[in-house]
């Protein structure tokens, strides 16, 4: 493989992996925080 | 730094850091990308694939560092027993597990490009592999051993354990002949590197630094929370209600 096609896919499989941690870890914090929210709204 | 061991505390200073690290990081990564792929040159030797630097070498520097950090707060935890520092060292590991493969998979690209191979068992290259195997322990075990006590004990003994793998990768390429060049970065007589190449990877650093950090507050917030739920639920006894506990 060409050095470009071995930099692109280095770049772009680093990045996939970092924004899909983001978006796992985004998604998960939203479901606690709304779980949260129902539990304490049907306490009150 | 105690005060703020307490984990409402915790949350409340997690709460405000998040957003500002979340917009420091994409800052550093939108900077340290512009220098590493156009403002910094071309390599005498390896031409332009010496960019695979810029997010490699950041990427095993975290991996080790990581790890590191995870048996630090296993160390605290044994130690004082805070809670805290178990769920930091908990929530550190996939974000540590991420940055080992990504430096394995550009380490294995730019492996193809310097050595005209993907893998070779090469001292440093097994030792990073070992390392991404202790991370992925340590997930299975958190996974399979969720809420029961000894849970927190094993992972404590698992981090403390894996510590003996960094002096290795640190000095596989001093104490064994490999393919994996020796530090060219920081050596004994000083730095090594030319500046032009210096500040990108040094900003492409700070960035990896940055996102571990906010990644690591939000994991540890959601866990936060999730406690908080289910000590909510005990509390009024409802943890039989399935859409609740669900």
């Amino acid at each position: 493989m060409t050095h470009p096609l071995l930099l692109s896919l280095a770049y772009a499989s680093c990045f996939i992996l970092l924004t899909g941690l983001l978006f796992k870890t985004y998604k998960k914090r939203r479901e606690a925080q709304k779980k949260f929210e129902n539990v304490s709204k049907k306490l009150k | 730094m105690t005060r703020f061991a307490n984990p409402k505390k915790f949350y409340n200073l997690s709460q405000k850091l998040i957003p500002i690290l979340g917009i420091t990081t994409l800052l550093f990564f939108a900077i340290g990308l512009y220098f590493a792929l156009f403002h910094s040159p071309a390599d005498y030797q390896q031409g332009e694939s010496v960019r695979m630097m810029y997010i490699h070498v950041p990427a095993a520097w975290f991996s080790t560092l990581i790890f590191v950090f995870m048996a630090t707060m296993s160390g605290v935890a044994f130690v004082w027993r805070h809670p805290l520092a178990d769920l930091l060292a908990q929530e550190a590991a996939l974000i540590g597990a991420i940055y080992t493969s990504i430096a394995l998979i550009t380490g294995s690209l730019w492996g193809k490009l310097a050595w005209g191979a993907y893998w070779v068992w090469d001292a440093r290259l097994t030792s990073v592999l070992i390392l991404l195997f202790l991370y992925i322990a340590y997930l299975a075990l958190k996974q399979s051993m969720q809420d029961k006590p000894i849970a927190s004990k094993m992972l404590r003994l698992l981090a403390l354990i894996g510590l003996l793998n960094i002096p290795i990768i640190k000095g596989s390429v001093q104490w064994w002949t490999t393919l994996h060049q020796p530090p060219s970065i920081i050596r004994s007589l000083g730095i090594s590197i030319h500046m032009s190449m210096l500040i990108p990877l040094l900003l492409m650093a700070a960035a990896f630094g940055l996102f571990f950090l906010t990644i690591l507050l939000m994991r540890t917030q959601t866990r936060l929370l999730n406690i908080k739920t289910i000590a909510l639920l005990k509390k009024q006894d409802q943890l039989d209600d399935p859409s609740l506990a669900a």
